[in-house]
């Protein structure tokens, strides 16, 4: 397993955010983190640790567009997305794909080729045909095309989960999002993410996203393999180098979002 | 904080005025009510607007997706419904008008019958049943289908992606359903007027068939024809719009997607009801 190396000459920004306040959605009164700065820049591959709880899911769901910040901005690839034009943020959000925890909540209406190819035909960005064979090249690649005429209800949430991955790849996004993608899947899906990933990172199937955020409950499979870590815990922002051992060794909330499994 | 209960006249005055469980005053109840009535109102007349701009400015782009999903309401909420709108129709035709025109016939005053056909069928009850069991059996699976969507995410992935959930979803339903109700309300009147000359002639009136399409033809004019499609448009569109707003425009859990459903049935109603009226008046001036 190869680590995956920040870009050393002079990163991009991506996605930045300046003093953003994130609310609870079911909650509206609660505010989760005040005042957050946070870059992502291309080459960065970051886990966001915290409690169950600590807000990451709306974190993330924030910073991919999906929920609008109560306060503050957010910058996707140099654009200030509150100033721009609704068509121009279409095309930046395009860029950013977001697999969701839980089952990846997929179309459970649609197959689960019919669940690729809806984003595919519906922006048009390519021809029929070059969106077909992209499909099932990701079906391919995710060990899917067996299955591509199932309905995706009747997955099992391990083969759900690993839909939402093979549908948010389709539009080649250049930053993506993955929120708990280890929380709902066994060991041996698990496993087979893990290694997913790291050819991702490499570039798969003439493609790979400039930069990767996953969220987790437990550090311990992601501690190796990331360049950033950013922990958010009673409101709190904090990040971290895991290259610095030394203050992972003591900081308390990474000490207990390993869980005790790495001995350092 | 707990209040104290006395036994004075101005208590007793106002106990008495108290009512639903929480034991508010009706006047706040009803205060409340119109409060969160005017709310929703404009709630549904801003997602109407949403819906309308959706329609206007995207209705050709993705039409690869869009279009086969338009097709697709026009067949769950028209082509599907025909045997049950035939079915309520002919029984119409047969209850309702069929036994007027032998009611018309015995007092003397089957020169009215086409009038009477006109009023009740064609411009009251064709356009309003027909609406009504396109809600029943499409508008209720319709906030269902729309709420557990929402309610499992789905909204928010299709927000993600890039896909305007409005464009997606409610765009298809609400052109899918104005333009079934639309065709089913004449689906409706043909064939209760036909069933409605079944009965008048199993009933041995003295109608030739020739006659009876005459007297029809002549109580209609040009703006019954406007206004019933007109009518039943709007019908179409007030009950996909409440449906679809009940099912996709706020969180919702799975557990309250049943009352949604209710509530949906019941604004589609009195939109609909409302909407009846403002044509009554426009007749009656």
């Amino acid at each position: 397993m190869e680590p995956f190396h920040q870009d050393p000459s002079s990163p991009e920004v991506l996605i930045e955010m300046k003093d953003v306040t994130v609310g609870n959605s079911s909650l509206p009164e609660n505010l989760l983190v005040e005042a957050w700065n946070w870059k992502i820049k291309s080459g960065d591959f970051w886990v966001l640790g915290g409690m169950s709880g600590a807000g990451k899911t709306e974190l993330i769901s924030v910073a991919a567009g999906i929920h609008k910040p109560r306060k503050g901005s957010l910058t996707f690839f140099g654009k200030e997305v509150q100033h721009i034009e609704p068509e121009a943020y279409l095309r930046e959000k395009l860029n950013v794909g977001m697999v969701f925890e839980d089952g990846g909540r997929v179309f459970h209406d649609l197959s689960v080729y019919d669940n690729l190819m809806l984003p595919l035909n519906y922006h048009e960005l390519a021809t029929a045909d070059q969106n077909q064979k992209w499909a099932l090249q990701i079906l391919e690649m995710t060990g899917m095309s067996s299955m591509m005429d199932q309905s995706a209800g009747k997955l099992s949430r391990n083969w759900r989960q690993r839909l939402g991955l093979a549908r948010a790849m389709t539009l080649r996004p250049e930053v993506l999002f993955l929120d708990h993608p280890l929380g709902v899947v066994d060991a041996y899906h698990g496993q087979w993410w893990l290694v997913f990933l790291d050819e991702l990172f490499k570039g798969i199937g003439g493609w790979k996203p400039r930069s990767v955020i996953v969220t987790a409950s437990d550090l311990t499979p992601w501690i190796d393999r990331v360049n950033r870590i950013g922990l958010i815990r009673g409101g709190v922002w904090e990040e971290l180098d895991p290259s610095n051992r030394d203050v992972l060794t003591q900081h308390d909330l990474v000490r207990a979002l390993l869980a005790g499994t790495i001995q350092f | 904080m707990s209040r104290t209960v006395t036994s004075s006249p101005e208590t007793d005055e106002s106990t008495s005025r108290m009512t639903g469980p929480g034991k508010l005053p009706f006047s706040i109840l009803l205060g409340r009510m119109i409060i969160r009535s005017i709310g929703t109102l404009h709630e549904l007349l801003a997602f109407s607007l949403i819906t309308l701009s959706v329609t206007l400015l995207k209705f050709n782009r993705s039409k690869a997706v869009v279009h086969p999903i338009i097709r697709s309401q026009i067949y769950l909420a028209g082509i599907r419904l025909v045997p049950l709108v035939g079915m309520v129709a002919i029984m119409t035709g047969f209850i309702v008008v069929g036994q007027m025109i032998s009611l018309f016939s015995m007092i003397g005053a089957s020169r009215y019958t086409g009038l009477a056909m006109v009023v009740a069928v064609f411009r009251e009850l064709g356009p309003l049943m027909t609406a009504m069991m396109v809600l029943a059996r499409v508008g209720t699976s319709t906030v269902i289908e729309l709420g557990t969507k929402r309610a499992m995410g789905e909204v928010e992935a299709l927000e993600a992606l890039g896909i305007d959930s409005i464009h997606y979803l409610v765009v298809p339903r609400v052109l899918g359903l104005a333009l079934s109700i639309m065709a089913l309300t004449i689906y409706f009147i043909l064939i209760s007027m036909v069933s409605a000359y079944m009965f008048v002639f199993m009933q041995d009136i003295p109608m030739k068939p020739g006659a009876f399409v005459n007297q029809i033809v002549e109580a209609l004019h040009i703006s019954d024809f406007l206004m019933l499609v007109l009518k039943s448009f709007f019908f179409g569109t007030i009950i996909a719009v409440v449906t679809c707003y009940e099912g996709l425009a706020r969180p919702i859990r799975l557990g309250d997607i049943s009352s949604a459903a209710m509530r949906a049935v019941m604004k589609a109603i009195l939109f609909c009801v409302l909407l009846d009226a403002v044509f009554i008046l426009y007749w009656m001036v």
